[in-house]
């Protein structure tokens, strides 16, 4: 009876230890494309806010990698090894390495081996508190990157401010320095700067501020800050008055759909408006606004009105072709219990013209309409690569909601949805942030 | 050592024919497989003798039941909860001296509020709960039943243990079988500033790992019990109140821990039920009346968590219920029961509010047929009506919630039973999910209850020979749950409730023990657990349901010998268990996939002259490094120890 039970004992717990496994699916690795005057491809970040997976794809929206690097790329111990809360740099990375941001509460900046797929480095940019990195900019040997949260309590570690730009330099994984952005908002008591999009031109760099409040129960006037790469000085600062909320920023392609480099490139922001610790921003904030970059300071050239974007406040992201044709992400809202959730949509903006149009919507759902970008030239200096000739000049957008990457082509009228890519079959998360690499 | 001393003089000077100190528990050892309330379910019973031990959590406790996953949060007074057969802790109703716990904020019961020191028993229904549980849920339930104080007592005990754990208690009963009250006090506190290996968030850098220890993760609380009894031929009535107080640091996640936070606690709950008899037949009328007021107040000054600097959570609920029990023939047992139940919910953040109502009438009937005497058949239906409003008005039963099952238990032989369920339940929306939370966390008045159909089958086998005794319970059971509520989340962070989850479980169960007179004994308990998302619509491709394990196994041996009474050594007793689960998925796309636990715990207990006993535990004896949920670490190697005195 009792060998009996000893028996049984060994004989479940073998067992249970034998087929206790549960393996998550394996990465797909790093990929050997050779960077063309449109570089390499796209990244795209695929997440349901859990866990994440980033793909590789190439110019035309082919599968190059599918699970390039993912929240599986390693085992978990006090977090994952990219949370649920990752995005990629509004610039192109043209580097050896991706960049992934993990923003919130991890506070860390993943770079990836792009032919490898192994993680390079891994640097912590929180300083001990939860920074929320929003961006990054490689300058030279640097990392630039913002950070969206103030510490309230500054001054247990070298850097811990926040609010600011983190100055990192990637050969010795180190914080060397900040640039402080409180002094944008010293117009505005109370309103915290809340970087988070950034751009750069040759040597300016544009910093997107929200001027939210510690409870983003209301804000200032969002701004943009112009900083100097050289000094890292401010040099400027343009309220965007009467807009808040701001958080998506473009730059103008560098080169015109003919090849010829553009003597200045405009600026895009989209403003959703204040959130006021709700879920639905206040619209009368919306809305678009292009600016010049002028050296002196950005200049601010139109405005666009929720009205003439469908009467939904602008979303997180937006990107402008080669063509001045602006894709806008639009937000929809949740039901509140008696009307049901209204859609996202994709508006085009023309830059130069009073057109604009919805390109497509969400089939039911809000805020699933993620990333948005489009195939253009990033180079004249790189050697020109034979397939650069057949490259379409075409744009995607993440729609979360049916998991799909949408393709979209330039007809006659405009920006038309091509056809929707399943970009990768063996995770199933939803499309979220695009970028190019 | 001086009051293992003191407690041995003390012990020294007793009488030798005083009774024996267990008597006001209750001490019918039972098999734990043996079902209490319900006939035809399958049950398991936690008694004193698994619960009482120095440091020992009540998750730790039901972590070694079959069918229970445990989700722990931190240490002792940290965020922990229970679930049954794969269902979520949502639809796992608690009931602490048959009044439920679960709020109705989140649906959930947080096991760390639940001291296991005045529990005579757990009772653990899985998949299955009884008629006179307001709620059958889809998992089943699971009871807490306080002792109930039998004879003049006092009780005094003191421990100790790692990361400044302290403990105080007294306790002391007056009265007899017939009329008895009982007033206990218990004062506990602990720094819990354990280590755990902080990886900085950067998974794929281990060369930044460093050893560090929990900050703000201190806690001290008070409890208190009064427990009264009074019985006359053909009536009994009980009281109970029980107070908790709680004041604790909120360290949120370690990755960047929360050095200001800090959170209050207090629960009172309290109830008066009766017994009595209404003639011939069997004929009995149970009444109760009792009520739960929470109050939970978070403040962090920094917003280091991320949310509100101030949460104020305040919840009460009272209910009156009244049930009818009798035997009309032979074999036949019947019992209609009623219930009408109010809870008001308020939730304030910053300077967002949300105040919601919810009425409950509730109706249930049951009927027991005994054939022979080898066969029970069950069958129970109830129908709930839930009215609930938020600051408008209130929707008149928007939601209905029938339920039912039926259920047999057959004595196949003398030492085996074959029993099965299938059933038909419901989990309503919590207030939370009707009405929102916060700005982030929205509310949705349309949702409709979760429902799940499930089924088992059994078979329950005890034995005897000489000293030896032996019990082994074994069933599978299928649950196919529908419109079960998941948060879709935007991009922003706010998230909404749906209806727009299906599930489909399937799981066996084992539960087996062997005895060798009071020398020795053993016990395993087996889970395995097949829960897979069927939800239309699902993108993901991995299906295994998060936070589930397939493989949770927990054997246990103990050993026990009569002591030496020439040092006043009485009894002595050392006991090993082992807890087992297999790695398990934090994600509904199964990326991130947390490792296998596997977890030793050593306890010891001596009793000195009938007055004293000595208790010691070392919880995970080999010092493994664990998560039940990503950035939240589990303590490591702890030691405890305590001293109780008793007359």
């Amino acid at each position: 009876m009792v060998s009996g039970s000893r028996i049984a004992v060994c004989g479940f717990t073998l067992f249970g230890a034998a087929c206790g496994g549960f393996e998550p699916p394996p990465t797909t690795g790093g990929v050997s494309v050779t960077a063309g005057r449109f570089g390499r491809g796209h990244a795209l970040v695929m997440s349901d806010y859990q866990s994440t997976n980033v793909a590789l794809l190439d110019c035309e929206g082919h599968t190059l990698s599918p699970a390039f690097v993912s929240s599986a790329a390693a085992t978990p111990g006090l977090s994952a090894p990219l949370s649920g809360d990752v995005v990629l740099p509004g610039e192109s990375q043209l580097e050896a390495e991706l960049a992934l941001i993990d923003r919130y509460p991890a506070a860390v900046v993943t770079l990836v081996d792009i032919v490898t797929g192994s993680v390079s480095a891994q640097l912590d940019v929180s300083t001990g508190f939860r920074s929320n990195p929003q961006d990054l900019v490689h300058v030279g040997d640097e990392l630039w990157v913002s950070r969206y949260e103030t510490n309230a309590k500054p001054g247990k570690l070298p850097f811990d401010a926040g609010g600011d730009i983190l100055v990192l330099d990637r050969r010795a994984q180190a914080i060397i320095d900040r640039i402080d952005l409180a002094s944008a908002v010293a117009d505005a008591p109370g309103f915290l700067p809340r970087p988070g999009k950034m751009a750069r031109t040759d040597n300016r760099l544009y910093v997107l501020l929200a001027a939210y409040d510690a409870s983003f129960q209301s804000a200032a006037a969002s701004r943009i800050v112009q900083i100097d790469l050289e000094t890292r000085q401010i040099v400027a600062t343009h309220v965007l008055s009467g807009l808040s909320g701001c958080s998506a920023l473009t730059l103008e392609p560098r080169f015109d759909a003919a090849g010829d480099e553009r003597p200045m490139r405009r600026l895009l922001v989209g403003c959703s408006g204040a959130f006021q610790g709700s879920s639905t921003p206040t619209l009368k904030d919306s809305g678009l606004v292009m600016l010049a970059t002028d050296p002196a300071g950005p200049q601010e050239l139109r405005r666009w009105t929720p009205a003439e974007l469908g009467d939904r406040p602008v979303g997180f992201d937006l990107t402008i072709d080669e063509g001045g044709r602006a894709l806008v992400t639009t937000m929809g809202h949740l039901g509140d219990g008696v009307s049901s959730d209204l859609p996202d949509a994709l508006v085009e903006v023309r830059l130069d013209a009073p057109t604009t149009r919805v390109v497509f919507t969400t089939d039911s759902r809000s805020f699933e309409l993620g990333g948005v970008r489009c195939t253009t030239m990033l180079t004249h200096t790189e050697s020109p690569v034979a397939s650069d000739e057949l490259v379409p000049r075409d744009c995607f957008a993440a729609d979360g909601e049916r998991g799909v990457l949408r393709r979209l082509v330039r007809g006659t009228a405009g920006y038309e949805v091509a056809e929707s890519l399943v970009v990768e079959a063996a995770i199933g998360l939803p499309p979220r942030w695009l970028g190019r690499f | 050592m001086a009051v293992v001393v003191c407690a041995v003089m003390l012990g020294g000077a007793a009488r030798a024919d005083e009774p024996p100190v267990d008597v006001w528990i209750d001490a019918d050892v039972r098999s734990p497989t043996e079902p209490l309330r319900d006939p035809t379910a399958a049950s398991f019973v936690l008694d004193e003798r698994d619960l009482d031990r120095p440091g020992r959590s009540t998750s730790d406790a039901l972590a070694r039941v079959p069918g229970v996953e445990v989700t722990r949060a931190g240490g002792g007074a940290d965020l922990a909860t229970a679930s049954l057969r794969g269902a979520t802790s949502a639809q796992t109703p608690i009931h602490l001296a048959g009044i439920r716990l679960n709020d109705d904020l989140t649906g959930t019961a947080d096991l760390s509020t639940l001291p296991l020191w005045l529990v005579r028993r757990i009772e653990i229904d899985r998949g299955n709960a009884p008629a006179s549980a307001d709620r059958l849920g889809l998992g089943g339930a699971i009871f807490f039943e306080p002792i109930r104080p039998r004879r003049p007592l006092a009780r005094a005990s003191f421990g100790m243990g790692s990361f400044d754990h302290r403990e105080l208690r007294a306790a002391a009963a007056v009265g007899d079988e017939h009329a008895s009250a009982l007033v206990a006090v218990r004062h506990e506190s602990a720094r819990d500033d354990y280590e755990f290996i902080d990886d900085r968030g950067t998974r794929f850098n281990p060369s930044d790992d460093v050893l560090t220890r929990r900050v703000n993760a201190d806690h001290r609380q008070v409890d208190a019990w009064v427990i009264g009894q009074w019985s006359a031929p053909g009536t009994s009535i009980r009281a109970l109140a029980n107070a908790l107080s709680r004041e604790q640091g909120a360290p949120g996640l370690q990755v960047v821990p929360a050095t200001q936070a800090r959170a209050s606690l207090q629960r009172g709950l309290g109830g008066v039920a009766g017994e009595h008899a209404c003639g011939g037949r069997g004929c009995a009328v149970e009444w109760a009346v009792d009520g739960l007021v929470t109050r939970y107040h978070l403040d962090d000054p920094l917003r280091e968590l991320g949310g509100a600097s101030s949460i104020d959570n305040s919840g009460e609920r009272s209910r009156q219920r009244v049930r009818v029990r009798a035997q009309p023939r032979t074999g036949v047992a019947l019992s209609v029961g009623t219930a009408q139940e109010v809870q008001h919910l308020s939730v304030l953040q910053d300077l967002s509010s949300v105040s919601a109502r919810r009425h409950v009438l509730h109706g249930d009937v049951e009927g027991l047929f005994s054939v022979g005497s080898r066969a029970d058949l069950l069958a129970i239906a109830a129908l709930d009506c839930h009215s609930t409003s938020a600051n408008a008005g209130t929707e008149p039963c928007g939601i209905l919630a029938p339920s039912a099952r039926v259920g047999m238990r057959v004595r196949w032989l003398d030492w085996l039973d074959v029993f099965g369920n299938a059933g038909r339940y419901v989990r309503e929306p919590t207030l939370g999910e009707l009405y929102g939370i916060s700005s982030a966390l929205r509310g949705n008045a349309d949702l409709r209850p979760e429902t799940g159909q499930g089924v088992d089958f059994g078979v329950s086998a005890r034995g005897r020979r000489g000293q030896a005794e032996g019990y082994l319970q074994v069933d599978g059971f299928a649950r196919w749950s529908d419109d079960l509520i998941a948060f879709r989340r935007s991009s922003f962070g706010a998230v909404r409730p749906y209806n727009v989850g299906s599930a489909r479980v399937l799981g066996v169960e084992a539960a087996a023990g062997a005895s060798l007179g009071h020398w020795l004994r053993g016990a395993l308990a087996l889970t395995w657990l097949d829960p897979r998302d069927t939800s239309a619509g699902r993108q993901a491709i991995n299906d295994f349901l998060p936070f589930r394990s397939r493989w949770v196994v927990s054997p246990s041996l103990e050993a026990r010998a009569k002591g030496m009474r020439r040092i006043g050594l009485e009894d002595v007793g050392a006991t090993l268990r082992w807890l087992y689960r297999s790695a398990r998925a934090a994600d509904p796309a199964g990326l991130v996939v947390l490792a296998e636990l596997s977890q030793f715990d050593l306890e010891f207990d001596a009793t000195f002259m009938r007055h004293a006993a000595l208790r010691a535990r070392v919880s995970n004896l080999l010092d493994t490094r664990t998560y039940d949920l990503l950035g939240y670490p589990l303590p490591g190697r702890a030691a405890y120890a305590n001293v109780e005195l008793r007359w």
